[in-house]
């Protein structure tokens, strides 16, 4: 037995069921019908940084460290306080490599957060937050020059996409190219290599999704008529439902196939500026000198500017070198080592869920909350927080606010945000400071996550139904598919409900391991970084 | 095999601990893979880290995607 995970990034349940219902994804709906589906409850805040890694090690954030693609230091080795993570930070061994010491081959490509590129028994090809194809994105290394001889294979989309997100006919055209080669090099080391585990991401489908949403949804406050946009996600599901097809062609019989996303995706309509929030609750105090005064002369602002004049395109025109020297002499919008007043912050937001820190004594450098108020802080932002209204109808925006232990658990639990919320339908959080708490997306993301992902399995000895599970179910399943023990500190559970009963999976009996070697390592390992020992 | 003393009470609790797994057999196997494990330099790929540069590179592909 064989098993092939195929993740799209971001794919929504509600649209991607649909339509494979309605027929526009026949690979898909296959797979459905005899399959299990349903919904995949992501991490909390549901943001690729986690949802991945909680994916790959069976464990909740608090367990693997990581809370977002990057993390904010006081005291980091960058100015901007600003630390991506790698594969290093990852605290928790991943599926590949527990299948690898089993003895076990893998295949990897394109998972987000893979750089850089561990050891295993087979090969992998890093994803998202791999800088670019000239280092070394492959293992073995050798496989990265016949990559790019073979199919001119590319990590990432280019940067003048990313730069110019409102070019629609260049992000379609790059995206469109970027999946084939995607589909291709899955295609070809499918049959290049024996493997047991075999796993490819789609992550353009999150991109596309982010900046498309506008023109598929009407109800989208920047909502344009253009029919080539506006059916742009749905055409692309149905490229991806056709490489789909192929692949678990290819993958041959004797195949489980798991199709999964890390989220969903939902209309972005109003943002909540966090950060905004906290200067109005006196929590959060900028340095004087370096307050954003205007909301026209920040990256967004002159975007919004541009917009409101017609110009929006214009700055595709401009050389490069005069938009990296405007770039570069835009204030920063977002909280920095040098803006804040950290003698007088008592809380900040940082991160892409909008999580808000504790700025607490004895943790970070410049701390001024002692413990003894520490509670009575986190208390009264949460607070405030729940009596957020919308001024424009008056109605409550936040839908839940968690205390960072009720959602988390581990080690790395000093590491996370004190505060996590998540937002009604329609509202997203951001930590940009905007001078006003609320702004509504005209521009750029018009889509952003939300907390439900797909999960479809099908393949011998699975049922046929639905399955409600948490994207920490899928390690400690697929290890036990393959009759290993699993270990104990996973948070996951094997999703039992998806097998038949009369099938080797629910006649096996669920083994654990104690794994206590790991345990012990992660802990040194994290002492040692802190030169503790 | 030179021998040194430890307390009481964590003898106890690290005793717990091997009986509840399968890869210890002894107080004396689990003390000595703690220290053996902290003598041991990390393993060579943990280490590599961006680069000045590359770090860049990615944050500038985050903020394009509106994730930072």
């Amino acid at each position: 037995m064989k098993i092939l995970v195929i993740g799209i990034d971001g794919a929504p349940p509600d649209f991607v069921f649909k339509w494979a219902k309605e027929g526009y994804l026949p690979n898909i709906k296959k797979l459905m019908d005899s399959g299990s589906y349903g919904r995949l409850h992501s991490t909390i805040p549901p943001h690729s940084g986690p949802a991945w890694s909680s994916f790959m090690t069976g464990v909740n954030p608090g367990k693997h460290g990581i809370y977002d693609f990057y993390r904010f230091r006081q005291d980091s080795r960058n100015v901007d306080g600003i630390e991506v993570v790698t594969t290093a930070d990852r605290k928790m061994k991943t599926l590949w490599r527990i299948l690898s010491e089993h003895g076990k081959k893998v295949g990897v490509i394109n998972v987000p957060q893979t750089y850089p590129v561990e050891r295993v028994n087979g090969f992998i090809v890093s994803g998202f937050l791999t800088p670019g194809e000239h280092v070394e994105f492959t293992y073995p290394k050798e496989l990265k020059k016949e990559l790019l001889k073979r199919f001119n294979y590319s990590i990432n989309l280019s940067d003048a996409v990313y730069n110019d997100a409102e070019n629609k006919d260049m992000f379609i055209k790059e995206v469109l190219e970027i999946t084939e080669k995607r589909w291709r090099t899955t295609k070809y080391l499918m049959k290049k290599y024996d493997w047991d585990f075999f796993m490819t991401v789609f992550t353009e489908s999150d991109r596309i999704q982010h900046f498309f949403w506008k023109y598929m949804d009407r109800n989208h406050p920047a909502y344009k008529e253009n029919e080539r946009y506006g059916s742009f996600i749905k055409e692309y599901y149905q490229t991806l439902d056709k490489y789909i097809g192929n692949i678990v062609r290819t993958a041959g019989e004797d195949t489980i196939t798991i199709i999964m996303s890390d989220h969903g995706q939902k209309g972005n309509y109003k943002t909540f500026n966090v950060n905004d929030f906290l200067i109005k609750i006196g929590m959060l105090k900028l340095k004087k000198s370096k307050k954003v005064k205007t909301k026209i002369i920040s990256r967004e602002g002159i975007r919004d500017l541009m917009l409101r004049l017609g110009l929006e395109n214009i700055k595709n025109r401009l050389p490069q070198k005069l938009k990296d020297v405007v770039k570069r002499r835009l204030p920063s919008k977002f909280i920095r080592i040098s803006n804040c007043d950290w003698e007088r912050t008592k809380a900040y937001s940082f991160g892409f869920g909008g999580g808000i820190f504790i700025n607490l004594k004895g943790r970070q450098p410049y701390g001024i909350v002692t413990p003894e108020e520490y509670d009575s802080v986190v208390e009264q932002i949460k607070k405030e927080l729940k009596e957020v209204r919308d001024p424009e109808n008056g109605n409550p925006i936040v839908e839940k606010v968690y205390r960072k232990e009720e959602l988390y658990s581990g080690p790395y639990l000093s590491d996370a945000p004190d505060l996590v919320f998540l937002l009604k339908n329609g509202y997203t959080p951001s930590t940009y400071i905007q001078g006003r708490i609320f702004s509504t997306v005209k521009s750029g993301r018009s889509g952003n996550h939300s907390l439900y992902g797909i999960l479809i399995c099908s393949g011998e000895g699975i049922n046929h139904g639905e399955v409600k599970a948490s994207i920490m179910d899928l390690a400690p399943t697929i290890l036990h598919m393959f009759g290993l023990p699993i270990p104990k500190y996973m948070d996951g559970r094997v999703l039992t409900e998806i097998f038949k009963p009369d099938s080797e999976f629910a006649k096996r009996e669920i083994r654990y391991s104690s794994y206590e070697k790991e345990v012990i390592r992660g802990k040194l390992r994290r002492l040692k970084a802190k030169r503790k020992i | 095999m030179a021998k040194i003393e430890i307390k009481d009470e964590i003898y106890e609790e690290i005793k717990k601990r091997v009986d509840e797994s399968e890869e210890f057999s002894s107080v004396e196997e689990y003390v000595n893979f703690v220290l053996e494990e902290i003598l041991k330099d990390e393993e060579e790929e943990a280490e590599v880290v961006y680069s000045e540069e590359e770090e860049e590179q990615v944050k500038e592909r985050l903020r394009g995607l509106g994730y930072l």
